[in-house]
């Protein structure tokens, strides 16, 4: 039988096109992990440091018992109200919470937006308008309204695919957002943002699924959707598909996101 | 690093990339999720390859990290996991009533029904063709631990109705 697995599974993983990724693009995806990690140990190890500078301080200041000045209230960070990405690098911004940051507070030009009851999908543009990030914003936990909580993302063309499409998605109670480990039987609801940008050609970009069926929002050679289903449980037949119409309205691209 | 060792790299990448993809396929049952775990993969390979490159085991190193970038993608508490996927691709397969006679969709939904860990065991020995040392190696487990999964995997496969309706139109025994 092992013989006929092997035909079996050659034949499973034949198709037309062979994988071939960006090399450089992966190249400058390691050198760019590897600064980072880099980054974090020698701050790992000055923090340890300091912490022992520190301790050795407090130690010679315990035999002081004269009371200092208590100092200022110490400006907290501010929160990161976007979940955001780059929109042709991914892996180097998803999980890089100073440029997050940076995005939420400076690039203030939003080019494309799609709202609703529980918050936004945006593309935001650079000051200097050279870049692109796709946000999502807007679910406020707690009173909080800090778009990245509770909410995960899947990025579906990380380097090497001509149609990337960033999708976030967020549990939902309704149209309350929740806590993506919050055990609540009857929360099956999810919200899906969708951004990306429309590839040459295309002038509609449809969304079917979960029962639903609407267009994008398309700006400036950018689109957003967001999708929202109260539970998941009732879609499963139904799943999103993403169709692209050229000008004519053919059908140049059709995906299931 | 250094120029020529990151060529290496480049080159490694340009030869065994496709065929990595592929053992990701087999592990997923998804084209997209395979080329995101295997880039993934190969994305992490850079930050250790000088170190791996002087041990000699680029290869095996290479498919133990997307065997694990992928089967950690498909377990439920990934960020990635999509939210009902799996039923989702469940629903499509017993749709496709024609398209189960064909070889690509018996194999892959036969390796779907295995548990992660059998179904990799599989792969691996038979499709990658590794010894049960260089599986229990890429599985980070013991070689009887390998025997045991793979055995119990052909044993499901075996009796799997697909297969058996595919082995009367193959004669495959």
């Amino acid at each position: 039988m092992t013989g006929e697995l092997k035909t079996l599974m050659d034949q499973a993983t034949e198709r037309g096109t062979s994988f071939a990724p960006d090399v450089t693009e992966l190249v400058a995806a390691g050198r760019h992990r590897t600064r980072r990690r880099r980054a974090v140990l020698g701050a790992a190890t000055a923090v340890g440091t300091a912490t022992a500078v520190v301790a050795a301080l407090l130690v010679g200041r315990i035999v002081d018992t004269r009371k200092e000045p208590q100092p200022a209230t110490v400006a907290q960070p501010a929160a990161i109200t976007d979940l955001c990405a780059k929109s042709d690098d991914f892996f180097r911004t998803a999980n890089d919470d100073a440029w997050r940051r940076q995005v939420a507070t400076t690039w203030t030009d939003k080019v494309v937006e799609a709202s609703d009851a529980d918050g936004t999908m945006t593309v935001r543009r650079s000051p200097d308008g050279t870049q692109y990030a796709y946000c999502v914003a807007g679910v406020p936990i707690q009173k909080q309204a800090l778009g990245g909580f509770g909410a995960t993302l899947l990025n579906v063309g990380i380097i090497t695919r001509e149609y990337q499409i960033q999708r976030y998605w967020s549990m939902g109670c309704g149209n309350a957002p929740v806590e993506r480990n919050y055990q609540q039987a009857s929360c099956r609801g999810v919200r899906y943002s969708y951004a990306g940008r429309v590839p040459e050609g295309v002038t509609r970009i449809a969304f079917t699924g979960l029962g639903q069926s609407g267009d994008a929002t398309v700006k400036d050679g950018y689109w957003v959707h967001r999708v929202f289903t109260d539970d998941i449980l009732k879609g499963n037949t139904d799943p999103i598909y993403i169709t692209m119409y050229n000008d004519i309205g053919k059908p140049v691209f059709k995906e299931r996101y | 690093m250094r120029a020529e060792t990151e060529q290496d790299y480049v080159e490694f990448v340009t030869h065994h990339a496709n065929s990595l993809c592929r053992t990701a396929y087999l592990l997923c049952g998804d084209w997209r999720r395979a080329e995101d775990a295997t880039q993934e993969a190969l994305i992490r390979l850079y930050r250790v390859w000088g170190r791996i490159q002087r041990k000699g085991a680029v290869g095996a190193y290479a498919r133990k990290v997307v065997v694990s970038t992928t089967l950690d993608a498909l377990r439920r508490k990934s960020s990635q996991e999509v939210v009902g996927g799996d039923e989702y691709f469940a629903n499509e397969a017993e749709a496709d009533v024609l398209g189960v006679v064909e070889n690509r969709l018996v194999i892959t939904k036969a390796l779907a029904e295995l548990p992660p860990r059998q179904r990799a065991c599989v792969v691996l020995r038979y499709f990658d063709e590794l010894s049960v040392e260089e599986t229990a190696t890429a599985l980070d487990c013991r070689p009887g631990t390998v025997k045991s999964q793979t055995l119990r995997a052909l044993e499901k496969l075996r009796t799997h109705p697909s297969l058996a309706e595919l082995s009367d139109l193959v004669g495959m025994k």
